[in-house]
């Protein structure tokens, strides 16, 4: 047993709000202290903050589009090359980090698991393998849905809602997946179709269907198959000024049903002003406290150049023309998906940039309930992962916070209400935005919190009056009980898993399956699958199952 | 005897997994699907599974450490050919960081003319499946471009079922189609422009000024017979409902190749503010495609990548002054290139063996082990599987013992 002496323990979801107590871990797992039990190690705190480890709910850290954007950023993997230890692989990349320098620095700044949120079913393989050779870190994936053919078909000729069921779980288990994305619903099909935008209630113009239809269809497969995480939706429209009007119609379309909206932030805009171009923030988080139904997370900007990466091609052709540099990749995929990949420099001194800056942190900061808002740059959309304590300091320091707002485009400065704003989130809200809600979002049990049993996925801050300096540097992180960083720097490399969920169907859905494959795809129905056993020959990755139909309150966390 | 279906072919990129496989006392015999590059490949013999030191029979554990030890006393150590599957691409990824060797693989200088299209200004790609559903319109670039492809015009032109298109695809060649893709093609009257060299991406260049224009425009050195073939193909392509442009790096021209790829991309770009139209390259057979995927995620670098400096660096891997070769060959077997230095062979074949300080037989991923390989789009990824009775260890395995070895540690 190792006792950890003497931290300030913030975990909301026991409750605890800076207690000052000892942890005891054992096998991996926070255990209780008994008697017949030896502490072999104590490793004294002194009023250190001790919270869960990090679960990042949306970062791309697997699959073809990242990939992609390495190649396009070549000149960043030149100028920030990273040499391997006695311990650690080489790499190279500050923007979109290689795979194993993904997992180090997300382990340097305390966080635990991540989860790949648009894994196209047909690069499973790929995500899967690309997550495996990130260490440090747990994995787990959504899979994209609602812009293949075999669903569209399914929809357009008026196909009952169980086989859109079963065709949704089956997905879920074919990818090894932890829940569902839609991208756009239908428009990366309708782009392939040469439509340009798709709205709402806009039909594709081969098949007779609009988004909206395709939205319900998964919001009711979700619902019925029992998969804790809502249905993670990028909307339509995104980036468009006056978007925010479809946002709120997607919300509305949601009847009440669970629902994720992810970078929200780019789904926020309205079109006010001599620019065109405004801060919608304040109705988009008067609808989230209003609908309890609905999570989201940011994907806050920050200033500099990154990379856009989304499956979304239909709205990354849009976007090539801000490249920067002057390159970019589209690409349709496999009667699947598709994807763009779009080089962007986000500058302090452009109006919207600026005024994305304002929205993001309107938005964390109008949001009433910490439980249903995630903090995320959508990596590496917004920003890279790596800014995250930044983040958190202007999340947690007005002053910090206003002393920036001087230093951005002045009009799009006094164009937003961020000044006005005196909300300083507090440790506590931090620790569940970070942890505690992505991990009760996904059903995951026994992570983002450290009641009794959970798994001993700990991080360790010094306190610190820079709360980007205490976030960018943690003390110890201890991963399934190992104390695998020290002072922000990785001395151990822990064993990782993968999280899925396996929901039931009813097998029959592979007849009307294979006849499609047979005939359309360019596999086997068989190949297409990608096994358990398959999925653990990765590096002995260990696949962790949770349940479905779970009812999560968070009093059953223990 | 076993008979295995749904088989995922490793001898080209296509990757074509519609293949059943029948064993018999490890003689394969494969389904009247396989093109004659899929016949020759499940007919490779197995080699002995015994290793050569300077081609005196050794054991394995001899073999391994006879390589640890060349490789660990090697300034320059390059690891090159590297045909083998995604593992034991991460294998030697592995070996070549702890080693400090530059790594090459067989097929770069073909897959560099795409890599070098794309980094400087990116492209508009699509994937197998969308072609063989969705393309009404295609234009062949180069020559004899599916020649290394034998099932492409099979699988994707001339297939029976189509979700979005009609049997009657339209076909044009911007270069010199060869006598079997011609037969394959017949059924589609393809507009053949030829042209040798430079005169491709001259031809690209006159397709797209019309297309920008929409207007016929040829130069007047253009002959007639010429003109009018470029305005059907130009007309071709501004009616297509999804048009796809395909090439194969190494059917080009070779001084001419990054000139053809990046005039596709520019005549992409143009047409996709208007219209739907994407490219489709092949290549990255022999582990290629797997090896660029890998090497971007594990590393950040696609091609060239070379570890002399303890982190990955993309300075073009000249080999010239390698003092050590391991060379990774478990698809075709071959040997490697002459060169005046230790060599080390990972082959599923004995050919070049009794010249090599080291050789260890390994195994054809897909045949003689399972393992999973990137397609020519780099998107898909199949599986193989095991379908032949042997006992020869994957190239994964081996190099992991060799870095076992460096490491000092018994595995
Ligand atoms: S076309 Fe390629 S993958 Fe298909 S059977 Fe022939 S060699 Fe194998
Ligand atoms: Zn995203």
């Amino acid at each position: 047993m190792i006792k950890l002496e003497g931290g300030r323990v913030y975990d909301p979801v026991n409750g605890l709000d800076g207690k000052l107590m000892d942890l005891y871990i054992e096998d991996g797992k926070l255990v209780k202290p008994a008697a017949g039990k030896k502490v072999r190690r104590v490793i004294g705190l002194n009023g250190s903050i001790v919270m869960a480890g990090g679960i990042d709910i949306h970062t791309h850290i697997g699959g073809g589009k990242v990939s992609i954007a390495r190649l396009l950023l070549a000149q960043d993997h030149d100028d920030n090359r990273v040499a391997s230890s006695a311990l650690t692989r080489s790499g190279s990349g500050s923007i979109a980090p290689s795979s194993f320098v993904t997992g180090y620095r997300y382990a340097e700044m305390g966080y635990t698991t991540c989860f790949e949120p648009a894994m196209m079913p047909v690069n499973a393989r790929q995500s899967h393998l690309e997550m495996a050779d990130t260490p440090m870190l747990d994995t787990g994936a959504y899979a994209l849905l609602g812009n293949d053919d075999f669903l569209l078909r399914l929809l357009n000729s008026g196909k009952e809602q169980p086989l859109v069921n079963d065709y949704v779980a089956w997905t879920i288990h074919a990818a090894r997946a932890m829940g569902i994305k839609v991208v756009n619903p239908g428009g990366i099909s309708a782009f392939k179709f040469n439509q340009r935008k798709l709205d709402l209630d806009e039909k594709n113009n081969y098949y007779e269907i609009t988004p909206r239809n395709v939205l319900t269809a998964l919001l009711d497969a979700l619902e019925a198959i029992g998969v804790p995480h809502p249905l993670h939706v990028h909307g339509c429209n995104l980036g468009v000024p006056g978007n925010y009007l479809t946002t709120l119609e997607t919300i509305a379309a949601a009847e009440g049903r669970p629902l994720h909206l992810t970078h929200v932030q780019f789904h926020s805009y309205g079109a006010e002003g001599d620019r065109k171009f405004s801060s919608a923030a304040a109705q988009l988080a008067e609808a989230v406290n209003l609908n309890r139904n609905v999570s989201i997370d940011v994907g806050q900007i920050m200033f500099g150049q990154t990379v856009t990466t989304s499956a979304d091609s239909m709205m990354q052709h849009k976007g090539h023309i801000h490249a920067h540099p002057k390159k970019w990749v589209c690409m349709d995929i496999e009667c699947d998906a598709g994807c763009g990949v779009v080089p962007f420099r986000y500058r302090d001194r452009n109006f919207v940039n600026a005024l994305q800056w304002c929205i993001g942190l309107e938005i964390f900061l109008l949001v009433k309930d910490p439980w249903r808002i995630f903090l995320t740059t959508d990596h590496p959309n917004g920003a890279p992962f790596t800014s995250y304590p930044h983040l958190i300091r202007l999340l947690m320091d007005k002053g910090f916070r206003n002393d920036m707002l001087t230093t951005i485009n002045k009009d799009a400065a006094d164009a937003s209400i961020l000044s006005t704003l005196d909300r300083e989130y507090s440790l506590y809200e931090i620790a569940i935005i970070t942890r505690a809600a992505p991990a009760r979002s996904l059903g995951l049990r026994n992570h983002g919190h450290l009641g009794t049993g959970a798994t001993a996925d700990i991080t360790v801050y010094k306190p610190d009056d820079d709360a980007e300096a205490m976030f960018a540097t943690p003390e110890y992180v201890f991963k399934r009980g190992e104390l695998c960083v020290r002072n922000g720097k990785v001395c151990a490399i822990p064993a990782t898993s993968t999280h899925v969920v396996e929901p039931e169907y009813d097998p029959g859905i592979e007849k009307p399956l294979k006849s499609y494959f047979d005939r359309y795809m360019t596999m086997s129905l068989e190949n297409f699958k990608l096994s358990r056993e398959e999925l653990e020959s990765y590096n002995q990755h260990s696949l962790l199952v949770h349940d479905c139909k779970q009812d999560l309150s968070a009093d059953d966390a223990d | 005897m076993a008979l295995t279906t749904n088989v995922t072919c490793p001898f080209c990129s296509l990757l074509c997994d519609d293949l059943s496989v029948r064993s018999d006392h490890g003689q394969l015999d494969v389904s009247a699907n396989a093109c004659r590059l899929a016949r020759q490949g499940f007919a490779s013999p197995l080699p002995p599974a015994e290793a050569r030191l300077k081609g005196i029979p050794a054991t394995d554990g001899q073999a391994v450490k006879a390589a640890a030890k060349l490789l660990q006393k090697s300034n320059k150590p390059l690891i090159a050919g590297l045909g083998t599957d995604v593992d034991g691409i991460r294998a030697a990824l592995q070996l070549a960081e702890k080693t400090g060797a530059a790594l090459l693989h067989a097929q770069e200088r073909y897959g560099a003319h795409n890599l070098n299209a794309l980094q400087a200004r990116g492209g508009i790609m699509t994937t197998l499946a969308e072609v063989k559903n969705r393309a009404d319109t295609v234009v062949l670039v180069g020559n004899n471009v599916t020649g290394d492809y034998p099932r492409f015009m099979e699988r994707f032109i001339n297939n029976p079922h189509s979700l979005f298109t009609s049997q009657n695809r339209k076909l044009a060649y911007l270069g010199r189609p060869g006598r079997r893709e011609l037969d394959e093609c017949a059924g589609h009257a393809p507009v053949v422009i030829s042209g040798h060299g430079i005169e491709i991406a001259d031809n690209l260049a006159l397709l797209r000024a019309r297309l920008a224009q929409g207007r016929p425009s040829g130069g007047s050195s253009t002959p007639a017979a010429k003109t009018r073939k470029l305005d059907q193909v130009a007309g071709m392509i501004r009616d297509a409902e999804y048009g796809v442009l395909v090439w194969s790096p190494a059917a080009l021209p070779q001084d001419h190749a990054d000139l053809v790829i990046s005039s596709i991309h520019d005549l992409l770009r143009d047409l996709n503010t208007r219209q739907r139209c994407a490219g489709l390259s092949l290549g990255g057979s022999n582990g290629g495609a797997s090896f660029q995927t890998v090497a971007t995620w594990q590393t950040g670098f696609p091609a060239g990548i070379d570890f002399r400096n303890g982190c990955p660096s993309a300075t073009g891997a000249d080999t010239s002054d390698a003092d050590c070769l391991l060379w990774v060959s478990a698809f075709s077997g071959e040997p490697p290139p002459a060169l005046d230095a230790p060599t080390i062979i990972l082959s599923a074949s004995r050919s070049g063996a009794a010249d090599a300080d080291v050789y260890i037989p390994v195994g054809i991923p897909g045949v003689d082990h399972p393992g999973n390989l990137f397609r020519t789009d780099s998107i898909v990824n199949m599986p193989l599987k095991k379908v032949r009775d042997s006992a020869l260890p994957g190239a994964a395995r081996v190099i992991r013992d060799i870095i076992s070895e460096t490491e000092g540690k018994p595995e």
